[in-house]
């Protein structure tokens, strides 16, 4: 009897061991930058979207092509005025705690986010505070949920889908039972450990249910393929390319001036532009920046492809609108055109003295810098003096918010909407560069209209006023760049920016 | 004096900290802001009330134990210095024991030997850690030890006590790197007060007698010597207690210094003045212990 057991026992260890021995398979991503909180939608930052986004799912998401997907709605059903929104659920979907999500959890969502303690970052667009108010939200049956709005929007959608909104994330009741817990969502991985400062620890979800259609976006299969996602705060940036060097890291952010570097060093480099837009702003309190003619030299004064090049982009992009998107026309394809000589005339009808023009950037980012210091000296080739003055980025934001400066080398984040990038500058708000009436109106008008042959014609016409008031220098989309060792296999980038670490899988 | 030092330290930190341009709610929002969002963020944050009430309120609940919690993450401060002291402590406490090891032979030799070659090494080699700004110094051993040999983890940091083996690989290249530096100093202030004390009369005495060389270095000459290095080393303590941000961010370890770093950039008031008051109590503790040593190691200041 000893011996069947001892033999039992001998057999059982030999099946059992292949499986020990199958190593747990890791991500390991390093970043620069820590999130901020686990609460999506509520206490964020570009980075911790990204995170977030990997754990939790809203009813819609961007696609590839920056338009609007169902991701845990089957599909999306808009009733003939507009102001209907029907999402029939997916079925068997579940969250992290095992419980089936029904509509009742989206309604529970929903009322948390719009419940002036969640302090939600998007409450305001959706309570009448703005142009747009959900009237209702009802679940006629377990599956279904129906919104109502107050006026047709061609926002509604994209802002549910916003990544700093959380992409109005559909999490189970149990992550703010008692106040905030964690997150408790339906994303391809489970939210497992934050150290601040040290390292995120995400896990994946084995009981996900993946969407039949191909990888678009935040739509489609979004099926995990490591055991693991480890991501190590490195906040210097020589530090985590050491570290990849070394063989610690798989995946890394890196700024587009490392990629010959790293592609040297023997790593795939992709980089992928989106609709996050380069500029100088130019002051509207500023008195001297008031000359309209020394707006349009400073502008015709650069050598745009040339510096696009310099800071390793594909190209200049003078509107707000980025190329990816389908409202980029040919009427958003155009430029100051680069003329020294017409830069000169204008400076002498502006009557320019040469007394430098106070240029305010930080190293927040290499390309705020940098775009600052080569700008600088085509500038002076063309007779402009400026004298770059380097803050910390918090003191920077500070004078962009009050508009006590000259000039400004900046960066706004993506926005996915051409009401949206051409609002993000535009408006009587102190730290807003345009407050053109007709620009305004149109604007307006982007906000409401929902025909997009429309809203392309409207924001074409807002091209050739920036252009000829030029309130901003724009520069270009910038492009985000990851660096990968050769372990990593299937991760793509896409328009939108944000890391998704599924349909990605490790090697040995 | 402890408490008038850090009541006075906390009301000039809070003071400052706010005079900074920038507040938390605008970096928190960055460029997605809006004037109604940021109005909202701030009331939240209780950077609407008059700047005297902010103190009051944070004074009264430090003095009930509560350092409130972190802008950015929303973590405890007591938690998050808690965590990052005990990880600065490990690396510190090293870092000072090595460098005191090497420093305090290196420059008691240096000083027996003067105008010798070992001298001039001893030397040499406290000049050249000197100058190496520590960040350098940092990414070469990173080089060295982790891409070009393999050898040790390039970043991150492993407690002792989850694994005590695989903590110390994480520990060797950051407390190296504190401790060279540091080294440098400690050896040169001993080589210079060992001379001194080398020119005494009851050196020579101690020689007369006949004691052995060994004997008169170590008993006499040593612990009379040790004095300022007492004192430098109890600036360096404070010093790498209170974050040795430029080898932490290096070697992604989070430390105090980072901590504290982190909370300026994301203008993180709670956390901000929850590090300076640990640090000025760091400090106070610290002087506390070198006076104390200063008696120990000679009877004269006891009298």
């Amino acid at each position: 009897m000893k011996l069947v057991a001892a033999v039992a026992l001998a057999t059982s260890a030999l099946v059992i061991m292949p499986g020990l021995a199958a190593a747990e398979t890791v991500l390991r991503v390093a970043s620069t930058s820590d999130i901020t909180s686990d609460n999506p939608g509520v206490d964020r930052s570009g980075f911790t979207d990204s995170v977030h986004l990997n754990i939790v799912e809203g009813l819609v998401g961007y696609r590839d092509d920056l338009s609007i997907g169902p991701v845990l709605a089957e599909e999306i059903q808009v009733s003939g005025d507009g102001l209907t929104y029907t999402f029939p659920l997916r079925q068997g979907v579940v969250f992290h705690n095992g419980q089936t999500m029904t509509a009742e959890h989206v309604l529970a969502s929903w009322e948390r986010f719009m419940d002036e303690e969640t302090s939600w970052r998007c409450r305001d667009r959706f309570d009448g505070s703005g142009r747009l108010e959900v009237t209702s939200v009802e679940a006629p049956d377990d599956a279904t949920v129906v919104f109502t709005i107050s006026e047709p929007s061609p926002l509604f959608l994209k802002d549910m889908a916003r990544f700093d909104c959380g992409a109005t994330a559909i999490q189970h009741p149990d992550a703010w039972a008692d106040g905030w817990q964690r997150p408790i969502g339906t994303g391809p991985f489970r939210f497992v450990e934050w150290r601040p400062g040290e390292r995120i620890i995400l896990e994946r979800f084995e009981d996900y249910v993946a969407d039949d259609g191909p990888r678009d976006g935040m739509t489609g299969d979004k099926t995990p393929m490591v055991d693991r996602v480890l991501i190590t705060v490195v906040p210097d940036s020589a530090s985590a390319k050491a570290a990849m060097r070394a063989g610690e890291v798989d995946l890394m952010d890196i700024s587009t001036s490392d990629a010959d570097e790293l592609r040297e060093a023997g790593f795939e480099v992709l980089i992928q532009p989106t609709p996050a837009w380069g500029t100088f702003l130019i002051s509207r309190h500023s008195e001297r920046m008031a000359n309209p003619a020394l707006r349009q030299a400073m502008a015709r004064a650069l050598d745009m492809e040339q510096l696009a090049m310099l800071m390793g982009y594909e190209g200049h992009n003078a509107s707000p609108i980025p190329p990816i998107s389908s409202f980029y026309t040919s009427g958003q394809d155009r430029t100051y055109g680069y003329d020294v000589e017409t830069a000169q005339a204008l400076l002498e009808e502006a009557g320019y003295d040469g007394e430098p023009i106070r240029l305010i950037t930080s190293r927040r980012s290499a390309t705020m810098f940098d775009q600052a210091v080569v700008a600088q000296a085509m500038w002076r080739a063309a007779g402009i003096e400026t004298e770059i003055e380097v803050l910390e980025w918090g003191t920077q934001l500070d004078l962009y918010r009050s508009g006590e400066y000259d000039i400004m080398s900046f960066g706004f984040s993506a926005r996915l909407d051409p009401a949206l990038s051409w609002d993000m500058f535009s408006g009587e708000q102190q730290r807003k560069v345009w407050d053109n009436p007709e620009a305004l109106d149109r604007i307006g008008m982007l906000m409401s209209e929902t025909d997009p042959d429309a809203r392309a014609g409207i924001s074409d016409e807002l091209m050739d006023m920036f252009l000829e008031q030029v309130p901003a220098i724009g520069l270009y989309s910038q492009p985000t760049a990851v660096a990968l060792s050769d372990r990593v296999d299937g991760f793509e980038l896409w328009p939108g920016g944000r890391l998704r670490f599924w349909q990605t899988s490790v090697g040995e | 004096m402890m408490v008038p030092t850090l009541l006075v330290v906390s009301i000039i930190v809070f003071a400052l900290i706010r005079a900074i341009p920038g507040d938390p709610a605008e970096i928190m929002l960055n460029d997605l802001d809006s004037d109604v969002a940021i109005t909202a963020m701030r009331a939240e944050l209780g950077l609407d009330r008059p700047i005297v009430v902010q103190y009051v309120i944070w004074l009264s609940n430090v003095l009930t134990g509560d350092l409130g919690n972190s802008i950015r993450t929303g973590q405890p401060v007591a938690e998050a210095l808690f965590d990052r002291l005990g990880v600065t402590v490990t690396i510190t406490a090293l870092a000072i024991g090595l460098a005191v090891l090497l420093a305090i032979p290196a420059g008691l030799i240096a000083a027996w030997k003067q105008n010798t070659l070992a001298d001039a090494t001893i030397i040499g080699v406290s000049i050249l850690f000197l100058s190496l700004p520590s960040f350098w110094l940092g990414l070469m051993m990173i080089w060295m030890f982790a891409i070009t040999l393999g050898w040790l983890p390039a970043i991150g940091f492993v407690s002792l006590a989850e694994d005590f083996v695989g903590g110390l690989r994480y520990l060797i290249m950051p407390v190296a790197t504190l401790a060279l530096v540091e080294m440098a100093v400690v050896a040169r202030i001993m080589r210079a007060q060992t001379l001194e004390v080398l020119r005494l009369d009851y050196v020579t005495h101690a020689r007369a007698k006949g004691l052995p060389e060994a004997v008169v270095l170590t008993r006499h000459v040593a612990r009379n010597a040790l004095g300022p290095s007492v004192t430098v080393i109890g600036l360096i303590l404070g010093g790498l207690l209170g974050g040795a941000s430029v080898t932490e961010t290096v070697f992604s370890i989070p430390g105090i210094g980072r901590l504290l770093v982190d909370a300026i950039y994301a203008r993180d008031y709670p956390v901000l003045q929850g590090c300076l008051l640990l640090i000025a109590f760091i400090y106070v503790c610290v002087n506390l212990l070198v006076d104390l040593a200063y008696a120990i190691l000679d009877p004269r200041v006891r009298l």
